[in-house]
């Protein structure tokens, strides 16, 4: 992977992911001796230290601990780094990590480093860049970035929105995330109880020796349901012909039951009066009288 | 001071898409169960119904077991039963009075009778067998 030092007004051509270093004129370097040790103090005090030199607003800081109460802090301007990154013609989906000079160079005292005609002098352990109008007689060092092994001390920048802090964003996704497990687990209870009433089901089936497939069950429940309906229906036809029987004490021959139709033979006492009795609810399909006996074949 | 390496409104808009997501998949297995148990209930109901239906009507067994026991009860000793795969055929010789009562329990059992001939010394039925 490819490191690149970011100036003002370079082009370049990238078409993989780089590592870049801030120039100096990138940012603002301090040493502060901040008698704090909370990270999270820290982050709230740095900027009122930097607040003494400029105005802060737009600025973000990083920090590094040099010693017990000694930071080395720095202030930048997100917006404008990612503007000269974009005028640089880097695609910002090659940018990997972004350094601060400050930190990849061993900052000695008065010595000038160089790299493509910009110089930088270390003062007061701080890395600053020399005005390109005044010339220095001190002997430049030459940055070589293939030499520079990076520090773990890179910042991160939200590339794509400058409408939402970095904070919230990440606390609105952590939300939704939460949620979104939280449906997947609701999810997986209601997989589990589909699942349940599956294994139910074929249970049951099996207790009761269902056929396989439920449009068979109900054809065959169809057809015992017919059996069903013509055992009520005989007895429904044979009990209202009896209670007749009993309430005109006539004497009841024979009955016979067959392919849906009843054949009932009575001593004949009065043949109109059980025929109309007996049309009220059922079709009479034949009556006749012989040997002084009545007979009738009714369709139930 | 290390940052957690992912920009945060991909991270956003990620999550917005995972919780959508999961809201789209949870109602979805939502009906999914609500049918499930829907089928499951009605399935149930068809099952129950089958089987008092065949415990009924449908067994052999029970069918010619109800017909010995009714014989046996009213002790009826001239009777002659015939079985074979698709009927009971009965056929009782008695006195008016037993053929009356024999009548009466006889129409009291589910039985599927698919014909049945009464005369004063005579019974004789069959029973149709699923």
């Amino acid at each position: 992977m490819s490191k690149i030092l970011l100036q003002k007004e370079n082009n370049y051509t990238i078409s993989e992911e780089v590592d870049i270093i801030l120039s100096a004129e990138l940012y603002s370097a301090r040493i502060f001796d901040i008698p704090i040790e909370s990270s999270k103090e820290l982050k709230l005090v740095i900027p009122d230290f930097f607040e003494e030199f400029f105005n802060i607003e737009g600025y973000s800081f990083y920090y590094v601990k040099l010693s017990k109460h000694k930071y080395l802090c720095f202030a930048y301007k997100q917006d404008d780094i990612l503007d000269i990154i974009k005028k640089s013609n880097i695609d910002l989906k090659y940018v990997k990590n972004i350094y601060f000079l400050q930190n990849e160079l061993k900052c000695e005292n008065d010595n000038v480093y160089e790299y493509n005609k910009t110089k930088y002098i270390c003062s007061n352990d701080i890395l600053v860049k020399i005005p390109d109008n005044i010339s220095v007689s001190t002997k430049a060092n030459k940055i070589d970035l293939n030499n520079i092994t990076l520090s773990k001390h890179n910042i991160f920048f939200n590339k794509s929105s400058k409408y939402i802090e970095n904070k919230t964003a990440y606390i609105i996704s952590f939300i939704f995330i939460i949620f979104a497990i939280f449906n997947f687990y609701k999810m997986s209870i209601l997989n589990t109880q589909i699942d349940n009433y599956d294994k139910k089901l074929d249970g049951l089936k099996q207790k009761y020796s269902i056929p396989s497939s439920m449009i068979q069950t109900k054809a065959i429940i169809g057809e015992y349901e017919e059996v069903k309906n013509n055992y009520e229906q005989y007895r429904t036809a044979l009990e209202y012909i009896l209670n007749y029987n009993q309430s005109i004490n006539t004497k009841l021959e024979d009955i016979e039951y067959k392919n849906n139709k009843l054949l009932i033979t009575f001593e004949n006492k009065n043949k109109e009066k059980l025929e109309k009795y007996i049309k009220k609810r059922y079709k009479i399909i034949s009556s006749h009288v012989y040997n002084n006996n009545l007979s009738i074949e009714v369709k139930i | 001071m290390k940052k957690l390496n992912i920009d945060p409104l991909f991270l956003l808009l990620s999550s917005i898409v995972l919780f959508v997501l999961s809201i789209y998949i949870l109602n979805t297995t939502y009906s999914k169960k609500t049918k499930s148990f829907d089928e499951f209930k009605n399935n149930s109901v068809i099952i129950k119904k089958y089987n008092n239906l065949k415990n009924t009507w449908a067994k052999k067994d029970i069918q010619a077991k109800k017909i010995n026991q009714l014989i046996k009860r009213l002790n009826i000793k001239n009777a002659n039963i015939t079985q074979n795969t698709n009927k009971i055929k009965v056929k009782i010789k008695s006195d008016i009075n037993k053929i009356d009562r024999f009548t009466n329990k006889l129409l009291n059992e589910k039985l599927n009778i698919t014909k049945l001939k009464i005369t004063k010394d005579e019974l004789s039925f069959e029973v149709g067998l699923l």
